[in-house]
């Protein structure tokens, strides 16, 4: 008993200095955004790989995203509420949660994972050193362009997801049922509101810093070797998947409520 | 000038440097000697601020650059330039790019300027037409000299080179130290040289300090250090010796050799 105390003291410790540290990387990253001369010239490039390069995925997956959604809708409401009901809930589930939180999710493997292990090579291989002798100042180096660029790139890609999910799912829904393009266009006007529109645009760029800074954070902790490397990637991902998740829901409570 | 004074560092329990007292000249190449793990590497890493001391001063132009706030360190760093062990270059860049990195940032010199001192760089390395390469496509000799002329390209005053020929065969190894010993000879300028390489030591050093159990136990001429009857640097020569003839015959294909043979 005693042993498995000190174990969960040991771990509560150890998430204590986690998240020290991580408020320190931020604290560092708020300051190098004076540094414009450093990363002025890397924000393009890191919007070409974080987004540009995420359209395929982010698109396979809003394919199938909306077509579930619809498929779902229209299976459980066939004879119990009026049809173009359907509309609506491809609408509310898709602008609401799925193509924010999908698209985050996947570009938490995609993105958080590669950058996580780009940073960690860097640190293995003295090269985040070579960048602090170079008088270069790391953090507005690696950091701030890929944080500029999640921050305004998960957002297009949700809104990019969100646009070919309605349209799957709008396909889906006529071509499984009698539901004409208006009435699902009607379900799909009839209770559309403001909050569909903020709640994912600012969730997603809440996202999209976040996976950006766990990514950029294990990478900096990285341990020697090719192994602390992928245990870098891997913790990039699985962190930013649980932080996604938790804002997820703690951001749909504050603007919905 | 740059002088340790005092300098205490440790990680976790293990205590690394024990009160260090160094003054290095200017002008000259000092060779910082130890076995492995004494600390050579975090002393020079002190010298650019990317260690800070627990204890003591490390001093560059009089100022002690572990109290510096972080603007002003960065000025100091751009007066000092590091090449690392395992070279460090940046691997996604161009050898060209790796070059011009730091004059973009740090100058606002017009592009063919930039070329002009990329050129120049490589050319005192004895590296050319090698510049649309990526660091992968060099050779560990290459990668080395590579690093040296990304670290002479911003015209530093003081250079640090941290085990410059670890890991490569001695042709290599002797290259390296030739280029060490002309840069000094050519631009003066003031380099510190961590090695456990006795000849490298011999080949470019004008003083010797040898670090052991975390302070310094000589310093003085390589001439001095040969005729030192201090136990502990008998004990590093001897050492020293043996390591290279092993090495030597390694090289030539007598891997089975022993010591005793």
């Amino acid at each position: 008993m005693f042993t498995f105390l000190r174990f969960l003291g040991a771990q509560f410790l150890r998430f204590l200095f986690h998240v020290g540290n991580f408020g320190k990387l931020a604290y560092q990253t708020l300051l190098a955004l004076a540094d414009v001369r450093t990363y002025a010239g890397l924000v393009v490039e890191q919007m070409m790989r974080i987004g540009i390069r995420s359209l395929p995925i982010v698109g396979y997956i809003s394919i199938f995203m909306g077509m579930v959604t619809a498929l779902q809708a229209v299976k459980q409401f066939t004879q119990t509420v009026p049809m173009y009901i359907s509309g609506t809930v491809v609408e509310k589930a898709i602008l609401q949660e799925l193509a924010s939180a999908m698209t985050a999710l996947v570009l938490a493997g995609r993105v958080g994972a590669a950058i996580a292990a780009e940073i960690g090579t860097m640190k293995v291989t003295e090269q985040i050193d070579a960048l602090e002798a170079m008088a270069f100042n790391p953090v507005a180096y690696l950091v701030v362009p890929r944080l500029i660029a999640g921050m305004v790139m998960v957002p297009v890609l949700t809104v990019f997801a969100a646009f070919i999910g309605m349209i799957s799912g709008w396909i889906t829904a006529i071509s499984l049922t009698d539901l004409t393009t208006f009435e699902f266009f009607k379900g799909v006007k009839m209770y559309v509101s403001w909050r569909d529109f903020a709640l994912p645009l600012s969730k997603s760029v809440l996202f999209g810093a976040s996976i950006i800074m766990v990514a950029c954070y294990q990478g900096f902790n990285a341990r020697q070797g090719a192994e602390g490397v992928g245990t870098a990637a891997t913790n990039a991902a699985v962190s930013a998947c649980l932080l996604i998740l938790t804002l997820d829901f703690l951001m749909a409570k504050v603007i919905l409520t | 000038m740059i002088a340790f004074r005092e300098v205490e560092k440790s990680f976790g329990d293990l205590a690394v440097l024990r009160g260090v007292n160094l003054v290095i000249e200017e002008g000259c190449t000092t060779a910082i000697i130890g076995g492995s793990g004494c600390g050579k590497s975090v002393l020079l890493k002190h010298i650019i601020g990317l260690l800070k001391p627990d204890r003591g001063e490390v001093l560059v132009d009089g100022v002690d650059i572990s109290r510096l706030p972080y603007r002003e360190l960065v000025n100091v760093r751009k007066k000092i330039a590091m090449v690392f062990q395992s070279s460090a270059l940046f691997d996604s860049m161009t050898v060209e790019e790796n070059l011009a990195m730091g004059l973009r940032r740090h100058t606002r010199l017009p592009y063919h300027e930039i070329q002009k001192k990329i050129r120049a760089s490589l050319e005192m390395v004895g590296l050319e037409g090698v510049e649309s390469k990526y660091p992968s496509e060099l050779s560990g000799g290459m990668k080395k000299r590579t690093a040296i002329a990304r670290a002479l390209v911003t015209s530093p005053e003081v250079l640090l080179y941290d085990e410059p020929t670890t890991g490569l065969d001695p042709p290599r190894a002797d290259s390296i130290n030739q280029v060490i010993y002309d840069l000094n000879q050519r631009l003066g300028v003031t380099s510190v040289v961590v090695t456990h390489d006795m000849h490298s030591v011999y080949r470019v050093a004008k003083k010797v300090a040898m670090l052991d159990e975390g302070v310094i136990r000589f310093y003085g001429t390589p001439a001095e250090l040969a005729k030192c009857t201090e136990p502990a640097v008998l004990n590093f020569l001897e050492s020293a010796r043996g390591h290279e003839w092993l090495e030597r015959n390694n090289n030539s294909g007598a891997s089975h050799a022993t010591l005793d043979e």
